[in-house]
């Protein structure tokens, strides 16, 4: 399988009135072909900054944006801007924003959200970008006929599928879905997911799916990157971080999950992440791990745990 | 749990919202339609349903915030829709607390958590004295400790997980029999949320309190409940012990819902979920027979023409269905 995205050592900081905020630092994960890899966390943890420094989606108050983030065999970290939105953006990556079924201008048609990127960035005649619509909008499972509707005329989740085929319409290799179902109720959340599972098979995509609930993130994920304050704390196949996770805050989180099958009593952290402008020495974890040693003052190391696994907890050092 | 007396009983509520064209009521939206359900001294009752099922027009309901259509809510014996306003403003509010879903709404941003926590004990005339003692033991039983941090801070000031425990602590202020929690929890991170509705279980039982638990979540309500009440289109289509009706649902739609929820599974990129085709019903015009049945896998010729009621089953089950009839 082929190489799709590469991340190494991406940093991300943001200037504020209060210090620089350290969103992310160090992550480094590769995705593959037809590979989906979920990033998960509690809210703060860095998962959207870190998806949005890939397509720079980024506020005036960036610090620092250093790393490699290599897309399709492209090294786009040093790119500009308009070099960027002319090689990248649409073409190799695009973007399902979290509040994305509120962004589809209420008065402007489906049809007209659909063509934009194609007539604008592609410079496609409006009548064949009005075909590929009506393609595109078949495949997400709505009817061709929505296509001459207004957004406000649909219900949540066929906004959210309009939107989802917006994301696909220019034949992206990667597309970012950022909590791409938690506005839903559960009925739609598994019919969006389905759809997903069915589209990445047809066109070959490759998904970073980003949300805060574990259990839908099993869905789609064939590997699992943790994050925790601005880390990627663990990162590893789905086989292993659902069943067995390494990191002491991975176990955590997932103790957190209530869960419906069996009787596993559910557990919490204790404390609550720390601020990202002065984060606790050493591991980020540390206040709140009930592992915590006096090594863990220092910076964790990276453990590599197989091929593209790591967790950066001192628990794994030399082993 | 401990007592065994019903404190609330609702039967065959009815909740109409009138649409009105000029002077006239064109129609009525039947957003709660014919509910019976009872919550036993401190007792968890969970209401559990999609969105535009009814449950929040039920909790308000039950509240006394919205007048009911049809049908009564007995609150200790007494049918709180014959009560004329004061009496419901000046005994009833004080019996039932409130914990709403979204933590930063629900605080008004210019007080301090002090006064937020002890504004319903002013309303109600308790003494100043005791009101001081009062908002800082509620601080210490809901974890916000030491109390001197919290009193004097503003709203914008803390987390969401720490606002829902002053929410919570608000509630609790009167002391009530029962507290409606609406999605109490549904805004808050995974971890914390365990966390707030442990400490939730922990002074609910402390206090014997009752608590209807309003929420779309199966799981938490699995964990936080001890009965729960499935929500369809403004009926409950099913009821039973919590971990029992989990474990085994009866009721096509509680079957369906169940069956999509994901428990963290490596195994589950490669299924595909079986969903009920459609969408909910519309709530002017109902479909006639069972509510489900155009969605509806087992649907048969009778679900479509005669509408039923909840059937009684074995060990505390109720369902309404024509499979059990």
């Amino acid at each position: 399988m082929s190489e799709v995205l590469k991340v190494s050592d991406l940093k991300l900081y943001y200037s504020t009135m209060s210090g620089v905020v350290k969103a992310v630092e160090g992550a480094t994960f590769t995705l593959n072909e037809e590979e989906t890899i979920a990033l998960i966390g509690e809210s703060g943890c860095g998962k959207t900054s870190l998806a949005r420094a890939l397509i720079r989606f980024l506020p005036r108050n960036v610090a620092e944006l250093s790393g490699s983030v290599v897309i399709d065999g492209i090294e786009t970290i040093n790119m500009s801007d308009a070099e960027f939105d002319e090689k990248i953006r649409w073409r190799k990556i695009t973007y399902v924003s979290q509040a994305a079924i509120n962004s589809l201008n209420p008065v402007i048609k489906v049809v007209d959200h659909l063509i934009e990127p194609l007539v604008i960035h592609f410079k496609t005649p409006k009548k064949d970008a009005v075909a590929k619509a009506a393609e595109i909008i078949k495949r997400v499972g709505i009817p061709e006929d929505f296509l001459w509707r207004y957004p406000f005329e649909l219900s949540g989740g066929m906004k959210q599928r309009v939107v989802i085929a917006l994301s696909l319409i220019t034949n992206p290799r990667v597309v970012i879905l950022d909590e791409p179902t938690s506005a839903l109720d559960v009925m739609t959340q598994a019919n969006i997911l389905n759809m997903l599972k069915e589209l990445k098979d047809e066109s070959k995509l490759s998904y970073i799916f980003i949300t805060h609930d574990i259990a839908v993130s099993s869905e789609l994920a064939d590997k699992v990157a943790v994050m925790y304050a601005g880390w990627i704390v663990e990162l590893g196949p789905a086989e292993k971080v659902y069943v067995d996770p390494m990191h002491p805050y991975s176990k955590g989180l997932l103790g957190s999950v209530p869960r419906l099958k069996g009787n596993t009593p559910v557990t919490f952290i204790p404390g609550t992440p720390p601020s990202l402008i002065n984060p606790p020495k050493g591991c980020r974890f540390r206040p709140r791990c009930k592992y915590a040693m006096p090594m863990c003052e220092q910076e964790p190391p990276v453990v590599k745990t197989g091929q593209g696994e790591y967790v950066r907890c001192w628990l794994y050092a030399g082993k | 749990m401990s007592g065994q007396q019903d404190l609330l009983v609702v039967k065959d509520l009815r909740v109409w919202h009138p649409i009105r064209k000029f002077l006239t009521v064109a129609g009525y939206v039947r957003a709660v339609d014919g509910v019976s359900l009872s919550v036993k001294q401190g007792e968890i009752v969970a209401i559990v349903g999609e969105s535009g099922c009814g449950k929040t027009t039920l909790a308000r309901a039950i509240m006394g915030l919205i007048p009911a259509y049809s049908g009564s809510i007995f609150f200790e014996g007494v049918d709180i829709t014959k009560l004329p306003k004061p009496t419901i403003r000046r005994w009833y509010s004080a019996q039932v607390g409130l914990v709403q879903q979204d933590p930063y709404g629900a605080m008004p941003p210019f007080m301090t958590i002090k006064k937020i926590i002890e504004e319903p004990m002013i309303i109600h005339k308790v003494p100043k004295e005791e009101r001081e003692g009062r908002v800082r033991q509620l601080l210490e039983e809901t974890g916000l400790t030491p109390p001197e941090d919290f009193l004097h801070k503003y709203p914008h000031m803390l987390s969401g997980g720490q606002l829902q425990r002053v929410a919570i602590a608000r509630a609790l202020a009167l002391k009530p029999k029962l507290i409606v929690a609406d999605e109490p929890v549904s805004m808050l991170d995974a971890s914390v949320r365990i966390e707030v509705l442990m400490m939730f279980r922990g002074l609910q039982e402390k206090y014997k309190t009752s608590v209807l638990y309003i929420t779309h979540d199966f799981a938490t309500a699995k964990y936080f409940s001890d009965r729960i009440f499935v929500m369809y289109a403004g009926q409950i289509v099913e009821a039973g012990p919590s971990r029992d009706l989990i474990n085994k649902p009866k009721h096509p739609y509680t079957e369906a819902l169940i069956n999509v929820l994901p428990d963290p599974d490596p195994g589950n990129r490669f299924t595909v979920k079986k969903i009920l085709p459609g969408e909910p019903p519309n709530l002017i015009r109902p479909p006639p027979g069972c509510r489900l049945h155009p969605r509806c896998p087992y649907a048969m010729e009778k679900c479509r023409r005669e509408e039923l009621p909840l059937i009684e089953l074995s060990d505390g089950r109720q369902v309404r269905c024509w499979l059990y009839a």
